[in-house]
């Protein structure tokens, strides 16, 4: 059945949009990732501009990193201190990507931008991830427990403004906590995507932190600035379709209670190489887009 | 179908009534008469597209419907800017490289004629009422732009080709279909993705070519229901807007850790 979007002004299959809601519910449910990798470049590839992709995704980002903020902090799981160092740089970074957006979008540049840091963030972490679940299934240590790295505890060994977090048990400068939040600031407006998939590795690897706060700690700090994204998608672009993220979040709905139910057959080693393969098969679909030679050269851009 | 013959049957009487009408009331100026099913075309949720049927007559008393009488009918979109980008691979990439702004080109064009082209009038009287794909002007605010014409053709060929592919323009003219002597139709199909705002259908009668009347009526393509009435808040209670759409996914997001915490 063909839906037609009131605001992005167009009309898309309404089972497809499901679909992909679905995905992305049953994504976050298993891996603890917001999905959002998965529905913006979907959505693009539907059809759906990439300005109404991006912007439309962070108000189905709020509900996701709502109900993983939720589900943390019963379990106590969630560092606040540290969570709204974070969130300072990355509001910081949400404003700076409402900026890089409009500049982009003006020179026209914004869907093979878009495209090439997907390509650029999938593949490397796909590749990682990938890499680091075959040595653990080879190896057959499942319960190693990630820490720190030697690399980063020695470049970010004294730098000023040290805090104390006792909720995590460390004692960092606050000048890393911010600037990783500037990176998820702009990964929320710019690429329409929570970035948790980036935050959560590089929380354990480079703060530091306990890996059972990490999530909750870095999906509380994703609700505050994918709320304030949505508002100024909204409000200086209006490029937010409520009723394409309403039928988004209803499909991630289900899915999350599909995924909940399968996540005790997904663990460990197995889960994360199936992550990394969705994430390198996405990385696949837009470096095609990017690098192959397209059929049609030319696009046309309506601009009122 | 059984719709579309009732709907015509109804209108030739309609359109006969109202042709002697209106005939009466314009004294013998109106040669050519139209009028569309529809006044307006709802986009609601659930628009798939839209048939637009344009009927009309042609007092003829003293004219056969021969090669020496053509009837033309436009359906004209309101005028947009239109961007258009090449890709060019730049170290690999598929990169925009160049765009040409072309200016009011109509966002969706289409046309029934009862003769071919050739035969309705001279090329320049086309041209003037811009009747044709290829009368279609592409205006663009760029001196440069204009100046070099075999980029300026790529880029104008590329839109047309792009815009015939999503159905915004025609491949080729559409027939008009007489149904006795004067009273004619023309069908034209509104795509799915087509522009809202105020069309134009356009009625032009040609004798011997040259153009002896012409008529115009709007059509206005708007979005209705609960279509409209998000696109209205969306623009201008946009803090509204977003306080709804906040609304929404806390409660889908706490339903959402409500239903995972039962597990």
């Amino acid at each position: 059945m063909e839906i037609y979007l009131p605001v992005a002004e167009m009309s898309v299959a309404l089972e497809t949009i499901i679909g992909l809601g679905v995905a992305v519910g049953m994504l976050s449910s298993i891996f603890g990732v917001g999905g959002g990798f998965l529905a913006t470049p979907f959505l693009v590839f539907l059809g759906v501009p990439a300005s109404f992709a991006v912007g439309t995704q962070a108000i189905q980002l709020i509900s996701s990193s709502l109900s993983g903020v939720l589900g943390h902090w019963r379990k106590g799981n969630v560092d606040f201190k540290l969570g709204s160092i974070m969130l300072a740089g990355s509001l910081v970074g949400t404003v700076l990507g409402i900026l890089i957006f409009k500049l982009l979008q003006y020179t026209g540049q914004i869907d093979v931008v878009i495209n090439a840091l997907y390509v650029l963030l999938l593949g490397s972490i796909g590749g990682i991830m990938l890499y680091e679940s075959f040595k653990a299934i080879l190896k057959k240590n499942h319960s190693s427990e990630a820490k720190r790295s030697r690399f980063w505890t020695k470049i970010t060994h004294g730098l000023p403004y040290t805090m104390t977090f006792p909720r995590s048990n460390l004692c960092i400068s606050i000048i890393v906590p911010i600037a990783l939040g500037v990176i998820g600031g702009l990964m929320v407006s710019v690429l329409g995507i929570g970035g948790g998939f980036l935050l959560v590795p590089a929380m354990i690897y480079i703060l530091g932190m306990p890996s059972s706060l990490v999530i909750g700690t870095s999906m509380f700090q994703i609700l505050v600035s994918t709320s304030l994204s949505a508002l100024l998608h909204i409000v200086s672009n209006n490029t937010v379709d409520l009723l394409l993220a309403l039928i988004l979040m209803i499909g991630s709905l289900i899915g999350g209670q599909i995924g909940v139910r399968l996540v005790k057959y997904i663990k460990g080693a197995p889960a994360r190489l199936a992550l990394a393969l969705i994430l390198l098969s996405v990385c696949f679909m837009l470096w095609e887009s990017l690098f192959i030679e397209p059929l049609e050269h030319f696009t046309t851009e309506i601009i009122g | 179908m059984n719709n579309t013959y009732l709907l015509l049957l109804f209108l030739a009487v309609i359109s006969t009534v109202g042709h002697v009408a209106d005939a009466k009331a314009n004294a013998s100026n109106s040669r050519i008469v139209i009028d569309m099913a529809n006044e307006s075309v709802d986009v609601t949720t659930g628009f798939t597209g839209s048939d637009i049927v344009v009927f009309g007559t042609i007092n003829s008393k003293n004219l056969k419907l021969s090669s020496d009488v053509g009837v033309v009918i436009v359906l004209r979109g309101p005028n947009s800017s239109v961007i258009v980008r090449k890709k060019d691979q730049v170290a690999g990439m598929w990169l925009n490289s160049d765009s040409i702004e072309f200016r009011n080109i109509p966002h969706f064009y289409d046309y029934a004629i009862s003769l071919p082209e050739n035969q309705l009038a001279n090329a320049q009287t086309l041209i003037d009422n811009e009747i044709g794909l290829n009368t279609l002007v592409f205006d663009t605010e760029d001196k440069d732009d204009r100046d070099d014409a075999l980029r300026y053709r790529e880029f104008q060929e590329a839109l047309i080709r792009i815009w015939q592919q999503e159905g915004n323009l025609p491949l080729g003219s559409k027939n008009i279909k007489f149904i006795g002597d004067n009273l004619f139709r023309a069908d034209f199909t509104l795509p799915a993705s087509i522009p809202t705002g105020l069309y134009e259908v356009q009625a032009y009668l040609f004798e011997n070519g040259k153009l002896s009347d012409k008529r115009e009526r709007i059509l206005e393509v708007r979005q209705a229901g609960l279509s409209a009435f998000i696109n209205h808040y969306a623009h201008s209670y946009s803090l509204l807007y977003a306080l709804v759409g906040f609304a929404m996914a806390i409660s889908i997001g706490m339903l959402s850790a409500h239903l995972s915490r039962k597990r």
